[in-house]
């Protein structure tokens, strides 16, 4: 049994009093200790995917499919079973600490609240615990930190205290919602470094969600590509930069501006990132494919395997990408 | 050596205790473009605002094209006037355009400023839209029925509407999806071919500087840690900060939290 396995997930949310599709037939596992990395554009299904995993798909909109974490579907799950699911299997970090935690309670309150009401521990042990954890993600002086406010922590030590918080459970699942794009650069380097750290030592299975490709390629075994609501491809993460063959996935590395070198004109995609909402038929990336043929126009192509990618595309096998 | 088109001396910048920007010297030559490479608190967007007027220095020298703009602009005649040399587009277009006007309007009010022929100035905007890429239809909508890269690409022609010699790019692609990034940027070197238009680009993407800008300046905490040609800083950086930048920038085979590169 995997850790979470998504079976032919969709969404449908409220426009307008109809109901549209956002994420159509999303399947995929994760096993355990596992990190699995969904990247893509604004409107690809990536966020909405990592929160339906917690049971957090927005209100008016309906869940298809089947989402289940260590064989118990979450959508069945009542409300207490959520809460304690929530509080002690999976832990989430979002992309700002600011706006996830209250500003008018000190971190120390934060820190403990969950295990306190929720877990029913101890006030002095929860305490104990938070300074360990507070150690753990490299805060100096953690007694003290514990009484400071939000306000008072810049954002790098406020995402490594919203780390830390996750760590006080032992969860079995890191959902990380583009954890570091608030941050700077070198700040964003040694959070990274930290989650992956705590996440192998204490072998954690993550879902990472950016639209970074080569952050996620950094820390992720399997990276899964999104467009449209619709998985497009998924490989494992070392072969992303030479092997992948979505049409989709070599347009988002091509074009991104290189470190290590000056080109004239970058390889922009054409047209706009689509969201789920805009699919009629066909691959939804054909608009914008330079590889685009009468069947991708027609036809949903489905994933498929070719060597040790799974490929949404009818013309993954014919396109050379050595070559071109 | 031409005359540079840009020259700031010394510029300092003090907002009580604190020391935001120290000392701060670039030139600019006409058709060139700069990067203004930093972190939050670094002091770069306290440049970039400086020099559009938005703040005023403690101390230091600003020379546009030979005039001296140490001082904020007296009154209005003089601010429309330096309009013509220096125009700034920042990263949330969202908050820049008006929410109430359209496309068009924004960018026929602009023209109006220089142009006095009502005529002349429809056709004008007409232009500035096919200069950016903006469908004419685009114009009668407002912001909030644009996509975010259109509203980069009408907050750009906004700022080309007084034909300025220079624009300052304030994270103006930071909030793009990564193939509306690559499709702004390109427009910009189009735009530079077309009008020589010169540019300076404030951005902590360390990889979008390296592919538009010729020469750079590094800041830390207000201060210049290191300066150069672009390739010659990136390729061999002799500070130690420049050093870790360049090594926190995710790319093949980049491990998280390596120090060095």
């Amino acid at each position: 049994m995997s850790l979470v396995e998504i079976e032919s997930f969709t969404l449908d949310v409220e426009v307008v009093e109809a109901s549209a599709r956002v994420i159509h037939e999303v399947s995929f596992k994760l096993e355990a200790g596992q990190s699995i990395g969904i990247v893509g554009e604004s409107g690809s299904g990536k966020s909405l995917t990592l929160r339906a995993i917690a049971g957090l798909s927005p209100e008016n909109s309906v869940v298809g499919g089947k989402i289940s974490f260590q064989g118990e579907e979450v959508s069945a799950m009542d409300r207490e079973r959520l809460m304690q699911y929530r509080s002690s299997q999976v832990a989430m970090i979002f992309q700002d600490p600011r706006s996830a935690i209250n500003p008018v309670r000190k971190v120390g309150d934060f820190l403990t609240e969950n295990v306190v009401t929720n877990l029913g521990w101890s006030k002095s042990d929860a305490k104990t615990k938070a300074i360990e954890v507070l150690t753990e993600v490299g805060i100096s002086n953690p007694e003290k930190q514990l009484k400071a406010f939000p306000s008072e922590l810049s954002g790098g030590m406020l995402q490594r205290v919203m780390i830390a918080s996750n760590l006080l459970c032992q969860p079995d699942l890191l959902l990380a919602d583009e954890p570091t794009t608030a941050l700077d650069v070198t700040t964003q380097s040694s959070v990274m470094a930290l989650i992956d750290q705590l996440r192998v030592s204490r072998g954690m299975a993550m879902i990472f969600v950016s639209h970074n490709l080569e952050l996620a390629t950094a820390v992720c075994d399997k990276i899964l590509v999104m467009y449209a609501g619709r998985i497009v491809e998924l490989l494992p993460a070392e072969n992303l930069r030479e092997k992948s063959r979505h049409p989709y996935t070599r347009a988002l590395l091509d074009a991104r501006p290189r470190l290590d070198g000056r080109q004239n004109r970058l390889n922009a995609i054409p047209g706009q990132p689509a969201s789920g909402l805009e699919w009629t038929q066909g691959c939804t990336f054909a608009a914008r494919c330079a590889f685009a043929q009468d069947i991708c126009r027609s036809e949903v192509p489905v994933l498929r395997k070719i060597q040790e990618s799974d490929v949404a595309c009818h013309r993954a096998d014919e396109i050379d990408w050595d070559v071109s | 050596m031409s005359t540079p088109l840009i020259k700031v001396s010394n510029l300092s910048k003090q907002y009580g205790d604190l020391l935001a920007v120290a000392d701060v010297s670039f030139e600019l030559p006409p058709r060139g473009s700069i990067g203004i490479v930093g972190e939050s608190g670094s002091g770069k967007t306290t440049v970039a605002k400086i020099l559009v007027g938005l703040e005023r220095a403690t101390s230091g020298k600003i020379e546009v094209d030979g005039q001296d703009w140490s001082l904020p602009a007296k009154n209005s005649k003089e601010r429309r006037e330096r309009a013509k040399y220096l125009q700034i587009v920042f990263q949330d277009p969202y908050s820049s355009l008006d929410p109430r006007q359209s496309i068009g309007s924004a960018l026929r009010e602009a023209l109006s400023i220089s142009m006095k022929d009502s005529d002349e100035v429809i056709v004008r905007a007409n232009e500035l839209a096919d200069l950016v890429g903006l469908p004419q239809r685009i114009l009668e909508l407002r912001p909030a029925k644009l996509s975010g890269g259109q509203r980069q690409r009408a907050a750009i022609a906004r700022a080309l509407a007084s034909n300025p010699k220079a624009l300052i790019l304030d994270e103006s692609v930071a909030a793009l999806d990564v193939s509306i990034q690559a499709q702004i940027l390109n427009l910009l070197v189009d735009i530079r071919e077309q009008t020589g238009i010169a540019y300076i680009l404030v951005s902590h993407d360390l990889a979008v500087v390296r592919h538009f800008a010729d020469s750079l300046i590094v800041m830390k905490n207000g201060i210049v840690v290191e300066r150069g040609q672009t390739e010659v800083v990136m390729d061999q950086p002799e500070h130690e900060y420049t050093k870790l930048l360049l090594a926190s920038v995710p790319c093949p085979g980049w491990i998280p939290g390596r120090r060095t590169v």
